[in-house]
């Protein structure tokens, strides 16, 4: 136990889980959320009315997912009022916390976006994953770092979660490019706008992504510099940030230098998408804190 | 002259550049002896690819997007300086002890380091730790007074997320602080020695609160530490080694003491008084001049980048029409 005093072992109290009047609240948003995707799947199967706009039929899975997110808010907000801090620290509250992040940005933006009300398979589908995850998860009791008690840790988090809502609306956008490639895609997902209409739209939020995740590095540096005396030191968390960064980049320059076909560009979505998870939800399996070693 | 331009332009310099970054950081990390410094290298490699880039294509110089990339040419010569002039060091204090530059260990010093670190002064005051229950590291207050000119020291509370800032040295409290039993120890004919003896890191070494010491005049003595409250993982406390009473076993010329404050233990070589428990605490030490430039320089590139893309982005009537000429012809 002595060890803790290193902070690296977050879950070191585990609570009994009837202690722990969150988790239901938590269980009934993943299934909620379980339940909008799978309509949003069985929705692409229904045929298309000749007078629906694309994605207005499927506002359904949508609404579904405001009421997941009402239930995730509530569980972590008694969580919250339990443990006396934010979800900030272990996978469980990373996961638990983005769920809801995410599900809001993606909410929003279905009301903004008519194409990623449509991407609502695609969407949902990995919000739902996440939430299956969380079922998996150790939800122990967190003990907030001294370190973390700082106004900046929250303006590094909330760019966090904007930049990844930002990469999950692009990620949207591109995968119903994708998916229209396929045989069953193309008659499902015909009445939607070409693919350089969907390409522009989804580097359009890419590029907001971009600015999201620059000023996450610089909230992020300026966090470090006042926590442990040094703004950045190649920690596994800050590397694979600063990775995604340079793909992120990369991709923009070579989509705005080479002649990238559609399918190519929304290949790069993905790319850049899968290696922004990884870093926030991969990186953790290697190291418990978000930032081993160094609260 | 264009030839030379058109290789520092190059998007393979760009990738060497970024490669030879990579390894250093591996290599740095890796092995302490090589220095940060050298980080300096590829961050150069890449400004001058850049600026290459910056003048062979007008693009990038126009606009949002030159304030970026301009803002991003000179932070990495920013960050390469930074390198040339940083200091990163550690150093032990014990409660009542003035800071000297002997004490502190070095850990990477940049070549254009202005060596100001060794004339910072400072007095460590008392220490408080909180723990939260189950040995977890909760508020650290650390009381130091710093000399001010032709006036009284002033008083500063320094631990977690504020450091100690005296001449652009940054120091910071660290998890490694400990205990440090105060000594006198008196020789026959000679003056009396005092000083405290660190010892391991608490609560990290709670079970290995020991040490070995040697007296000015080569008498060994080992020594035990016994605190009356000993730790409890249970409960939330303070670790506050001023406050704390304890036993100081000590084993001097083969024979055993057990002193309680104030208590001495005598042998035929001398004298040793255990005068009282104090604490020390470890502190990083961060030099970086850089720093504040670096910051407005990388909110000036993100403010290009905003500015840059703010026209492609809210354009909300243009895309309402492109959905729908898309829409009609699609149907």
């Amino acid at each position: 136990m002595v060890a803790n005093d290193e902070g690296v072992d977050m879950n070191a109290v585990s609570a009994p889980l009837v202690s722990m009047p969150e988790l239901p609240w938590l269980w009934a948003g993943v299934l909620t959320c379980l339940a909008a995707a799978g309509l949003a799947w069985a929705g692409l199967r229904a045929p298309v009315p000749a007078h629906d706009m694309p994605g207005s039929r499927g506002q359904r899975p949508w609404r579904l997912l405001e009421l997941a997110l009402v239930l995730v808010a509530v569980g972590l907000a008694q969580r919250w009022w339990r443990l006396g801090h934010g979800p900030f620290l272990d996978m469980f509250e990373i996961l638990a916390s983005s769920l809801l992040s995410l599900g809001l940005i993606a909410a929003w933006a279905s009301r903004r976006d008519r194409a990623l009300r449509a991407a609502a398979p695609v969407v949902l589908s990995l919000l739902a994953l996440m939430g299956l995850w969380l079922l998996v998860t150790d939800p122990a009791d967190t003990h907030l770092p001294a370190t973390y008690q700082t106004p900046v840790l929250w303006f590094h988090v909330l760019l966090g979660k904007l930049f990844l809502g930002c990469a999950l609306w692009a990620l949207g956008l591109a995968g119903l490019l994708l998916l229209r490639r396929t045989g069953w895609g193309a008659r499902c997902l015909l009445r939607l706008p070409g693919d350089d209409v969907l390409d522009s739209s989804a580097w359009r939020v890419m590029q907001v992504a971009l600015l999201f995740e620059s000023l996450m590095l610089v909230a992020g540096a300026v966090w470090a510099q006042d926590a442990w005396g040094r703004y950045w030191a190649w920690d596994p968390l800050e590397t694979w940030a600063f990775l995604t960064w340079l793909l992120l980049v990369g991709a923009l320059h070579a989509r705005r230098s080479m002649r990238l076909s559609s399918a190519t560009s929304a290949w790069l979505v993905v790319a850049v998408f899968t290696v922004a998870f990884l870093t926030f939800f991969g990186v953790p399996f290697v190291s418990v804190a978000p930032h081993k070693g160094a609260v | 002259m264009k030839t030379m331009r058109t290789v520092l332009a190059s998007p393979r310099l760009t990738l060497a550049g970024f490669a030879l970054l990579a390894l250093l950081v591996w290599a740095t990390s890796a092995d302490a002896r090589v220095s940060s410094s050298w980080i300096a290298l590829p961050s150069s490699v890449l400004a001058a690819n850049l600026g290459a880039t910056m003048v062979v294509h007008r693009a990038l110089r126009r606009g949002g997007l030159g304030l970026f990339h301009a803002a991003l040419l000179v932070g990495m010569l920013v960050v390469a300086l930074g390198r040339l002039l940083h200091f990163e060091g550690r150093v032990e204090l014990t409660q009542g002890g003035e800071l000297a530059a002997e004490a502190i260990e070095p850990l990477s010093i940049g070549p254009w380091n202005n060596q100001a670190w060794r004339g910072v002064r400072f007095e460590q005051g008392p220490i408080r730790v909180h723990y939260a229950a189950g040995v977890r590291r909760a508020q650290t207050v650390s009381e130091v007074l710093v000399p001010a000119d032709g006036a009284a020291p002033a008083a500063q509370q320094v631990g977690d997320t504020t450091p100690l800032v005296i001449d652009g040295y940054r120091f910071y409290t660290t998890h490694n602080k400990g205990y440090a039993p105060l000594l006198s120890w008196r020789a026959p004919g000679r003056d009396t020695t005092t000083g405290a003896v660190h010892l391991p890191s608490y609560p990290l070494f709670d079970w290995k609160q020991e040490q070995h010491w040697r007296t000015p005049d080569g008498v060994d003595v080992k020594l035990w530490l016994r605190t009356d409250a000993p730790l409890n993982e249970r409960e939330a406390w303070v670790f506050e080694p001023a406050a704390q009473v304890a036993t100081l076993v000590v084993e001097l010329q083969g024979q055993r003491f057990e002193l309680r404050p104030g208590d001495e233990a005598r042998v035929a070589a001398g004298r040793l008084r255990y005068e009282r428990l104090l604490g020390w605490m470890g502190y990083r030490i961060h030099h970086d001049p850089m720093l504040l430039p670096l910051f407005w320089l990388a909110l000036l590139g993100i403010a290009g980048l905003a500015w840059h893309l703010w026209p492609r982005w809210v354009t909300p009537r243009w895309r309402r029409l492109e959905w729908s000429r898309t829409m009609k012809g699609s149907t």
